[in-house]
């Protein structure tokens, strides 16, 4: 019952403070369409007025993928930078519950209310420029958990190094950019090992060319749901992030619980590095 | 009577700017229930490492912290449902949230319902005079009252230990004296327990049943408010007497903590006593030849002065 109010307090903060910011929404809505307009009109231009093939959709479908990706996970760091500085993230900490579990209800309120801007997104793009996409949802659904999943993994790495080092904000910047990769990788060799790329993948395939969950064959289930790619680096975020605490925040000194985290965040990256390989060995 | 709250020989280490800092070293007391308890000392004594220790912010790297009997390590959730902290004042509530929506977001933390806790925030916010503010966004209000309503969040906790870090820090006299007065009546009409670090020594004599002293990690000193103003309060008398002889110079001489000074044909005693016997022996010696008293002055001390002389002491 505690964790179920918990939950509910948090998507009715998210719900209460987006609204009172309605703006920021906006301006976040408008931004990531110029952005997407830009490059959608400089590829056209590129290619001459026409982009060939289903290279139009593929673009759309990407672009809103990495967009899922992007607040998927960025939700966790963000969180704890923001509610550092504000001064609450320790008040969240005292509360009996495990602070792994309050990170995943501020995930899920923030994925529930940034999905609205991502529809919104969507149909706009899709308005704008004619393209014509499977909006498959019983097909889309698994796949963009397995995508919001993947992020989220991400998302508490960076967490565990945001409570370790602070001044996690710049890497964060770069790794909004970085995650491109995931969703634009092909799907072959090391590259379907990836978190994300997978899922990614089979949205192109659903929502471009009509392709059903039924199509996506064993192996790639397999890998999507397995270690590697999103699942068990989320889980075992989750699990290792309950042990992390805001020891060092607003205190002058460095406390060995911060040095724990590190070690937690560290740990965490190893195994999934050792993981993947173990996976890539046992493919070949 | 079962402490709430209990430090048993906690140690913690930090490493700053690659040097070790001892924060606490062996600290330990206990808080009974229903008392309001003051942990005292300088600027980098370790209070503040105390209070988070209080409710697992900070690991300990032996000893062992209980609240209400529940490890704060090994029954974390247990021991943290009878603890609440305010540890950076008006931080520590959501500046975009409005008093209500604060106290039913926290309560909700607590795993208390809204409709459940509704009959309670519009107690708290009468008695927090923020009822009129109860829809403002909590970064339109005054400091003191966001202040009001970080202790507000801490009390629709339910909790029944209360852990404030510095309170009244940056507050007006008015705004310092009604948190003051909220304390006295959550400790006397609801029974919990209220854990406070200050600076301010007028809060200390004000509201504080029981004082720690911390002073380079280290408890110099843990008593009642009233014990250790009591223990220093006669221990200084300023005595204006008139012409001495040299014999009655001489006697008083002998006397250790005692200073003697001639003023314009008067004489200035300053005496410390440990025990009053002494200041007979110095009326005594007057008494031999009738030396006119002209005027005793004790001088008392607050409890900023019982700080002072405890740090002092624990220096040396």
């Amino acid at each position: 019952m505690r964790l179920g109010l918990a939950l509910i307090a948090m998507i009715k903060k998210e719900l209460i403070t987006r609204s009172r910011y309605m703006a920021n929404a906006l301006g976040t809505l408008i931004t990531l369409y110029l952005v997407f307009m830009l490059m959608f009109l400089g590829v056209q231009g590129l290619a001459g007025g026409a982009i060939m093939g289903d290279g139009l959709e593929s673009l759309v479908v990407g672009y809103i993928t990495w967009f899922v990706l992007l607040i998927s996970y960025q939700a966790v760091p963000y969180t704890i930078l923001s509610e550092a500085q504000q001064g609450t993230l320790e008040q969240l900490y005292t509360a009996p519950l495990s602070f792994g579990a309050l990170a995943a209800f501020k995930l899920i309120a923030e994925i529930l209310v940034d999905m609205v801007l991502a529809v919104l997104l969507l149909l706009f793009i899709i308005a704008t420029t004619g393209t014509s996409l499977h909006l498959d949802i019983p097909s889309l659904l698994p796949l963009l958990l397995l995508v919001i999943i993947g992020g989220s993994g991400l998302g508490f790495l960076l967490g565990g190094a945001a409570l370790l080092i602070k001044r996690v904000q710049p890497y964060l910047q770069i790794v909004q950019f970085a995650i491109i990769i995931l969703v634009a990788s092909p799907v072959k060799g090391v590259w379907r090992w990836l978190p994300v790329t997978l899922p990614a993948h089979w949205m192109r395939q659903v929502m471009v060319r009509g392709q059903g969950l039924s199509q996506v064959p064993l192996p790639d289930w397999l890998a999507m749901i397995g270690a590697p790619s999103s699942a068990s680096p989320s889980a075992l975020s989750c699990s290792g992030f309950a042990n992390c605490g805001p020891a060092n925040w607003g205190s002058s000194a460095t406390s060995s619980t911060a040095c724990d985290n590190g070690a937690t965040a560290v740990n965490q990256m190893a195994f999934v590095v050792a993981h993947t390989c173990v996976n890539m060995y046992w493919e070949d | 009577m079962q402490p709430v709250l209990e430090f048993n020989e906690v140690n913690k280490r930090f490493s700053a700017g690659g040097k070790a800092v001892q924060a606490l070293d062996k600290v330990s007391f206990q808080v009974p229930p229903g008392t309001i308890f003051g942990l005292l000392g300088p600027n980098g004594a370790g209070k503040t490492t105390t209070v988070k220790a209080a409710c697992g912010l900070v690991t300990p790297d032996s000893g062992s912290v209980t609240v209400g009997g529940c490890d704060i390590l090994r029954q974390r959730n247990s021991a943290l449902d009878q603890v609440a902290a305010v540890l950076e004042g008006n931080r520590n509530i959501y500046w975009r949230l409005t008093p209500r929506e604060n106290l039913e977001f926290f309560a909700a933390l607590r795993g208390r319902r809204p409709r459940a806790v509704k009959r309670e925030i519009d107690d708290l916010l009468c008695l927090m005079d923020l009822a009129e503010k109860a829809r403002t966004p909590a970064r339109k209000l005054s400091r003191g009252m966001q202040q009001k309503l970080a202790l507000a969040v801490a009390l629709v906790s339910g909790a029944p230990v209360l852990l404030l870090d510095e309170p009244t820090l940056g507050l007006d006299v008015h705004t310092s004296l009604e948190i003051r007065n909220h304390l006295r009546r959550i400790a006397r009409e609801e029974g919990r327990t209220v854990l406070v670090t200050t600076h301010d020594m007028h809060v200390v004599e004000d509201i504080c049943a029981h004082v720690v002293i911390i002073d380079k990690g280290r408890v110099v000193a843990n008593d009642s408010t009233q014990n250790l103003l009591r223990l220093f309060r006669f221990r200084s008398y300023d005595l204006t007497v008139g012409e001495l002889a040299p014999d009655q110079c001489e006697a008083l001489a002998r006397i250790p903590h005692l200073h003697l000074e001639e003023n314009n044909g008067s004489w200035q005693i300053s005496l410390e006593v440990e025990d009053h016997a002494l200041l007979w022996q110095v009326l005594d010696i007057l008494r031999t030849r009738h030396t006119s008293i002209e005027a005793i002055r004790r001088r008392e001390l607050n409890f900023e002065g019982v700080f002072m002389e405890i740090l002092g002491r624990s220096e040396t």
